[in-house]
């Protein structure tokens, strides 16, 4: 009897103990709660964007967001950045569960969708009430691709485009190649790539990203642009892909990309990913790289004593302009926050020009700040300025991505040899309309 | 020509060493790998012809994956796991004994029903349990991944247990029930310690599997501060692919520490539970 | 000190069963048949992000799915993927696990090392793949080569004859280690007196191999070839972070498949289709399955 009355006895005390400590805990804890010191309730403004490792943009956000508070007291900030593979779904997450930012920035592609989709307020009142606010202040393809339906629903934060060519200079010397001449035509590209490819030494002329990803299909517009070609017609209603993405200018331009990708460059092209082309460039087993000036800091890290330079992407006939793709990231406003004049002025900040300049993470959507950044930090500037003023955008239209991938399925099928050019391009465009009529 | 006997023996102990030297270098090749790479600088990744030596030893790729609140990831990623298998084990012993111990209506159907949720893909089972967590504004918690990763966890949980109990004679809970005790108390005082082995090879399945979950992780959570590793890693994979491997592959080291070490202290237990498991 | 009352209560099975297993019903009920009646419901429907309120178009989503030439390439991928993997994690399980069943010094770090692949996360080991099959910096065409081999790089991700084959090689390595787990267990809980009687016998390895270890360990191999099958034909991490379902959709799956669709194309009544035939295709081949079992008596 005097064992079971221990037993209960150290198991009363287990319990006691256990439950003096769990009071204890409670009791600091909430101490710590009650002395914690008040702070006047202030309006949040919550602003989502996104963040690569390569760039200390929060440092800049932070500086932007210290300017905002001081001009609005009652106002608080709340930056949340995100990385790119997982941005859209989160804001599409936060969106469909009723809780979005009130502002962020959004891919240009990704535009036509929210608007199309209700997430995002038509700005066109609030840009004829701000002077700020212009059109000319802006890279003329930045400041479309906002428009759906003829509104606008966003404001260019920053930009980039598709793409330059880069070169190897002392490749080009080795096989005789004029290091101050890079390839201007198309013939130019294929005559130069056929001198510098030598599978035998493992060198080849051009690293062309074809990749399922939205980078291949930048490239590929890239070219297709510089040929006068398009994707989608977006004045006719419903948009219309047939007579415009099997046209007989982009016929050209897929038969000369596979004469590409079968003559000068390594094998298994639709396996290059951005960063797999970098690294054939930086590793010296091509010559070439058609890339966006924002890899520049990856060839310095990567490839410290590579002596490279920075050319126009080729065009068709020697003359032509070339009109690269536009990418990029517009601020939007959800239709669903309640602190939409405070966003307002938000926008308006981050694109004032100077702090525009510090908190972009690719090149500042404004032209002057971009100039003076771009000849800053990039290597060849008025090359790239050039570009970036005569690019276009990427189909406006709800179902982008399906459409690219549509491009991309058709690129691989004639890439591959699966398909003729004309077939695949037909096929394509007969899927795209079937898509676009919802 | 005969061969000793001792002599066979030493050969096939030696062929038998042999090759399990071999397969584990073979199967750890590819983690060799990513070990060497990740101490390495940025400019010697990529040379060819590729090598496991390294050349100029660097600690700059681990610097970076801390400093991008690898720490942080590494928090939720525990925090979230432990608790996911806590009430795992909790909810599944019992369920476990039922089918096991007990004999009630719809035995049969319920317990292949639990194996038929295995059957349904994660990708389509995402689509309505995202609605119900907005609409029971449970979205972007820790509560909509843990209940989320109860969705097939527990199914394996189940079963597993019930297979660990099966093995166990009955004869010690008789006893306890010949002397008066009733069922419950049966059940918590002299089954649960015996199957303790089981509840660890149970709840370390659990953690592995959630630590490594993926594709909940990435739709449910967005604020940066709550999200778990394998979806934190992905801040070294930049706008329209550019990919920073040395980040990617130290956080992923740091992602994959934990678990080994897990394993390498339980697995003893481990294997010793999964073979009582299977004793006759 | 239990009141008679309430102890006549608890010794009824039913009641018992009823308490304990609430939760696990609750569960299977909200997080199983909930999600699989809205995604049937979704495939009669059509929906995308823009028309929020499904509109009901009865056969419509199946009829136009079954006449697309990508449904039945998924379906055969799917085919290939899963049996393929799941063989040979069988036989790679198997080996490794009669090998660590032996005695011998090194086993308790040759068992911490083999079972890593399987505790890796999937994204990851699909970026380290990614990496050592890329076509020119990867080193697995140097291993190759360098073996004598092949003769010139190649590209395994990029060409649609071989990337599904490189993720599945991927996928038998990262799961092959449960395999070897559960036949490791049960080869160890083999009563010693069978095979030192079989060794008596003069028996040897391959004998004693066909003859008891297989056959004693048989219900195990089953459960957890099913095991294995289920998930392999649901695996998503692995092919999407490696080719996203390409070059074109030569290695798309349903799972990876059912996600481009929903969540890039938005197109939410397609992409509820191939969810439904993924879980019906799963269930045929569970109840084929079980039913074979039953009559072996395992369940």
């Amino acid at each position: 009897m005097s064992e079971e009355k221990k037993i209960d006895r150290r198991k009363y005390i287990k319990y006691v103990g256990a439950g003096a400590v769990v009071a204890a805990a409670a009791a600091i804890g909430g101490y710590y709660y009650a002395t914690m010191p008040k702070v006047p309730p202030k309006k949040i403004l919550k602003s989502w964007g996104m963040v690569q490792s390569a760039k200390n943009v929060v440092f800049a956000l932070e500086g932007a967001n210290a300017i905002f508070e001081s001009k609005h007291p009652e106002v608080k900030i709340e930056t949340k950045v995100f990385e790119y593979p997982i941005y859209r779904q989160s804001l599409l997450t936060a969106v469909e569960a009723g809780t979005p930012p009130d502002v962020s920035t959004i891919d240009q592609i990704w535009s036509p969708e929210f608007a199309a989709a209700g997430y995002v307020e038509a700005l066109d009142d609030l840009i004829a009430a701000s002077p700020e606010i212009s059109k000319d202040k802006f890279f003329p393809g930045a400041w479309d691709s906002n428009l759906y339906e003829g509104k606008m629903y966003g404001i260019p934060f920053d930009v980039d485009v598709w793409e330059e060519l880069y070169y190897n200079r002392d490749m080009f010397e080795e096989v005789g190649l004029d290091p101050d001449k890079p390839p201007e035509t198309w013939d130019d590209l294929l005559e130069y790539g056929k001198a510098l490819t030598d599978p035998k030494k493992g060198r080849w002329g051009l690293a062309l990203i074809a990749a399922k990803g939205e980078f291949s299909t930048c490239v590929i517009d890239s070219f297709i642009f510089s040929n006068g070609g398009d994707i989608v017609d977006i004045t006719s209603k419903p948009p219309k892909a047939t007579g415009v993405f099997n046209s007989p200018q982009n016929v050209e331009t897929f038969e000369f990309l596979k004469k590409v990708a079968d003559e000068i460059c390594p094998p298994g092209v639709t396996e290059v990913d951005e960063f797999g082309a970098v690294r054939l460039f930086t590793t010296g087993k091509t010559a070439m790289i058609l890339v966006g000036g924002w890899e520049q800091d990856t060839f310095k890290a990567q490839a410290p004593k590579m002596n490279w330079d920075v050319g126009y992407i080729p065009v068709p006939k020697k003359g032509q302009k070339c009109v690269g793709c536009f990418g990029g990231w517009n601020l939007v406003i959800y239709k669903k926050s309640k602190e939409k004049d405070l966003a307002w002025e938000y926008i308006k900040l981050l694109t004032r020009e100077d702090v525009n300049y510090n908190v972009a993470s690719l090149t500042p959507a404004l032209i002057s700040p971009a100039k003076e950044f771009l000849s800053k930090y990039r290597k060849g500037a008025d090359i790239y300025f050039d570009i970036l003023m005569h690019a276009k955008a990427r189909p406006l239209v709800p179902q982008y991505p399906r459409i690219s991938d549509i491009q991309l399925d058709a690129y691989h099928a004639i890439l591959l040899g699966q398909k003729p050019v004309k077939k695949a391009l037909d096929d394509a465009a007969a899927e795209m309309d079937r898509v676009l009529r919802g | 020509m005969k061969i000793k006997p001792s002599l066979k023996k030493k050969i096939s102990r030696t062929l038998l060493y042999f090759l399990l030297i071999l397969t584990t270098f073979l199967v750890s090749l590819p983690i060799l790998w990513m070990i060497s790479f990740v101490f390495k600088p940025a400019y010697e990744q990529f040379k060819t012809p590729p090598t496991l030596l390294i050349e100029n030893l660097t600690l700059e790729n681990f610097e970076k994956a801390i400093k991008f609140a690898a720490l942080r990831y590494l928090f939720n990623s525990f925090l979230v796991s432990s608790v996911t298998t806590l009430l795992v084990i909790g909810v599944s012993i019992f369920s476990a004994y039922c089918f096991s111990r007990l004999n009630f209506f719809g035995k049969k159907k319920l317990f292949y029903m639990i194996i038929f949720t295995q059957a349904f893909p994660l990708a389509s089972i995402i689509i309505p349990l995202y609605k119900l967590m907005y609409s029971l504004h449970l979205l972007d918690t820790y509560f909509s991944l843990i209940i989320a990763y109860l969705t097939f966890t527990v199914p394996t949980a189940v079963w597993l247990l019930r297979g660990f109990i099966l093995r166990i004679p009955m004869d010690l809970e008789y006893a306890a029930l010949l002397d008066g005790c009733d069922r419950i108390n049966a059940f918590i005082r002299i089954l649960l310690p015996v199957i303790k082995p089981g509840i660890i090879a149970a709840a370390v399945y659990t953690f592995i599997i959630t630590w490594q979950e993926f594709m909940f992780a990435l739709t449910f959570i967005s604020t940066p501060d709550l999200k778990t590793l394998p979806v934190g890693i992905l801040i070294f994979v930049g706008q329209l692919g550019l990919v920073d491997w040395g980040g990617l592959m130290a956080s992923s080291l740091i992602v994959c520490i934990p678990v080994f070490l897990l394993f390498l202290i339980l697995q003893k237990q481990l294997v010793s539970a999964l073979t009582g498991a299977f004793k006759a | 000190m239990t009141l008679l009352f309430t102890s006549k209560l608890l010794d009824n099975d039913s009641f018992i069963a009823s308490l304990f297993l609430a939760p696990t019903i609750i569960l299977i009920i909200v997080l199983f048949f909930y999600p699989i009646s809205q995604t049937l419901w979704l495939s009669f429907t059509k929906v995308t992000k823009f028309e929020k309120n499904p509109q009901f178009i009865g056969f419509d989503n199946y009829i136009r799915v079954f006449s697309t030439y990508e449904f039945y390439t998924i379906i055969m991928n799917s085919a290939i993927w899963t049996s393929i993997v799941v063989a040979f994690q069988f036989l790679i399980g198997l080996f490794t696990a009669l090998l660590l069943a032996q005695d011998l010094k090194l086993r308790s770090i040759a068992r911490g090392l083999i079972i890593l692949p399987w505790a890796m996360p999937g994204a990851i080991a699909g970026y380290l793949w990614k990496f050592l099959l890329d076509s020119t910096i990867g080193p697995f065409n140097w291993f190759l080569i360098s073996l004598g081999l092949m003769r010139e790089p190649h590209s395994w991700l990029g060409s649609p004859s071989t990337a599904l084959f490189s993720v599945i090689l991927s996928a038998i390595w990262k799961g092959f280690p449960f395999s070897t787990l559960m036949y490791l267990a049960a080869i160890q809980s083999i009563p010693k007196e069978l095979l030192d009687a079989a060794d008596v016998d003069g028996a040897g390895f391959l004998n004693k191999l066909r003859f008891i270890i297989i056959p004693y360990i048989m219900p195990i191999i089953r459960i957890t070839l099913l095991l294995t099958t289920i998930w392999t034909f649901n695996y998503f991490d692995l092919i999407w972070v490696m080719t996203k379902g390409g070059p074109r959709i030569s290695s798309h799956i349903f799972p990876t498949y059912i996600y481009q669709v929903a969540f890039e194309w938005s197109e939410f009544g397609t992409a509820s289709v191939y969810a439904f035939i993924d879980f019906i295709i799963l269930c045929v081949f569970s109840i084929l399955y079980i039913v074979q079992l039953k009559k072996g008596g395992i369940f």
